[in-house]
């Protein structure tokens, strides 16, 4: 598998300038000195809180930002100095409701961006056809925009980064402001195109997106690239740890500490739904702490018990903590 | 999508209320019912509302919807996303003139008689050309710029105040007289201004062409500087940081 996106020692800062008189530049370092690779028909996520950099780092490779220094190539092409060899191959998904004309149908907006891409009459017609049907918007083709739920929007703006069938699709955050059904849909479409060859660099804050999605992740934090494998090798990174979650019936604050002084428990976290409450406690893999945490449960109404396996989450969280 | 309420409510009632209020101002400064000049003048100045401000806050508006990105990544050239979006405002501004220029007359009677209306035609097509060029010069801006309200508004002042439309060139001090001669508009009012006494083919012509070179002029700045404008504003990320 060639490699589609090379990026090494990338920068990215914004200088904005206060005052009238004495005029003072504050720097902000967006992306510091980050590498990495994509190959063709890879999905390849990037995850990390906000302000972390991801959103800045795809408007570098999608050509929209300049980096301030480092090679960002796409395609074998520098996104800033030949942009124009890069465009027509890729294309990008931002989550939200913007980047649509409201007063014009689904299917006028799809046609007037398949015009920008030089999509003849003939072809824009049935791919807008077919991308619509892909993403379950046929029936409400001719619809105003203005009146589309931000579901629909939001598998609209799928549909617009379908149209010029890229090479290399570029998602930050698409299932912002879906619903489970939407979600899944979307998951589906990204699975698909998968199959079908085409790269896709995904963000995303929902890491069982990530988890279930893609192949590699890059962990970033405060503009720095703090991790980069596979899902399965990241969880691994927390492999010497064990989970267990516990449905209990009433908030029991004073208990947690003591479930958190047991030998090798490492956390308790203590978390109120509507119903009831969820107790997770990460423990040191192989440490018996079961028995001593429903002694210390004794007389609290349990509804449920698992063992389960790490998360990426779980990783995830480790990761950030660790860093802070 | 064009809605016939928003052009007679935007394109027409609008510029028309501003063309009669000009026009009774003129009559009561030059204190002459003769307001034939002003009808002609601001009639023309009725393509500000679409060709500056239309055409002008292109990429204002489409940074608004949050389409500028979409736009800016695609393979079309900018400069043809404007004169795409601008191909229907120059036929509505063409209507608009062109309706200012009859509703004015027949408020402040003017005799359209022994007017030549080919000549006429021409001027408002050439004058429209112009106008576009000039919007869609200062349209670009809007890429590295959220002050684009100011710009356009400045613009528009700047034209009523230099093209001749409701001041003599002829009265302006020299320096401003040079701005005159680089606005679009001045020379294809001072035409259709030679179409109500004693018309010079050869000098009507003339004053068309300079209009019409003025317009070439501002499309070939637009060709050159939306590239450079466009390098500046991915360099300095001032596509979406408004």
């Amino acid at each position: 598998m060639d490699c589609v996106i090379d990026v090494q020692d990338l920068h990215r800062e914004f200088v904005t300038s206060k005052g009238w008189v004495h005029r003072k530049k504050e720097r902000v370092k967006a992306v510091d000195g980050i590498s990495f690779q994509v190959k063709r028909g890879e999905v390849f996520g990037l995850l990390g809180q906000n302000g972390a950099g991801k959103t800045t780092t795809i408007k570098m490779l999608i050509t929209l930002l300049a980096p301030t220094k480092g090679k960002c190539e796409v395609l074998g092409f520098d996104t800033f100095s030949q942009e124009k060899k890069i465009r027509n191959r890729i294309n990008f998904i931002f989550g939200g409701e913007l980047g649509l004309y409201r007063r014009l149908s689904a299917r006028d907006n799809l046609k007037y961006f398949a015009c920008l891409y030089h999509i003849g009459q003939e072809e824009a017609d049935s791919r807008t056809a077919r991308i619509l049907e892909l993403v379950g918007l046929s029936e409400k083709a001719d619809i105003l925009v203005e009146t589309f739920s931000k579901g629909m929007i939001q598998r609209l703006q799928i549909a617009r980064g379908l149209l010029n069938d890229p090479e290399i699709l570029f998602m930050d955050e698409p299932t912002v402001g879906l619903d489970p059904l939407g979600a899944r849909m979307l998951r589906d479409i990204i699975r698909t195109l998968k199959e079908e060859g085409k790269t896709i660099l995904l963000t995303t804050h929902y890491m069982y997106e990530a988890d279930e999605l893609c192949d590699r992740i890059a962990i970033l934090n405060h503009g720095k690239l703090v991790a980069i494998d596979t899902p399965a090798n990241l969880k691994k990174l927390a492999e010497e740890e064990e989970v267990i979650e516990i449905r209990l019936e009433y908030p029991m604050e004073n208990k947690v500490k003591e479930i958190e002084m047991i030998q090798g428990v490492k956390q308790a976290v203590l978390q109120q739904d509507e119903k009831d409450c969820l107790l997770t406690v990460k423990y040191s893999a192989g440490a018996e702490i079961i028995e001593a945490v429903m002694e210390i449960l004794k007389g609290t109404k349990v509804h449920s018990f698992s063992n389960r396996e790490i998360t990426l989450e779980d990783v995830y969280i480790k990761m950030l903590e660790g860093l802070s | 999508m064009f809605k016939i309420e928003e052009f007679l409510c935007y394109e027409t009632l609008y510029p028309l209320l501003t063309l009669i209020f000009y026009c009774v101002l003129a009559g009561y400064s030059y204190q002459t019912s003769d307001l034939t000049r002003w009808v002609v003048g601001n009639s023309f100045l009725l393509c500000i509302n679409t060709c500056i401000f239309t055409l002008g806050s292109t990429f204002m508006a489409e940074r608004a919807y949050g389409c500028v990105r979409s736009l800016i990544v695609s393979p079309s050239h900018k400069l043809g996303i404007i004169l795409h979006k601008g191909f229907f405002t120059c036929i509505a501004a063409m209507a608009t003139v062109i309706i200012g220029f009859f509703a004015g007359g027949l408020i402040f009677s003017v005799d359209y008689s022994g007017i030549n209306w080919f000549l006429f035609f021409t001027a408002v097509v050439t004058a429209m050309f112009a106008a576009a060029g000039f919007g869609m010069f200062i349209g670009i801006f809007g890429l590295i710029t959220d002050q684009m309200h100011f710009v356009l508004n400045f613009m528009s002042y700047v034209l009523m105040i230099f093209c001749g439309a409701n001041f003599p060139i002829e009265q302006l001090p020299p320096g401003a007289r040079l701005v005159s001669d680089f606005l679009p508009l001045t020379h294809s009012i001072e035409a259709v201004n030679m179409l109500f006494g004693t018309i010079n083919r050869y000098q009507f012509i003339r004053l068309l062409l300079r209009e019409a070179g003025i317009g070439i002029l501002y499309y070939l700045l637009s060709f050159f500087l939306i590239r450079l404008i466009e390098k500046v504003s991915v360099k300095k990320g001032a596509m979406e940081v408004f």
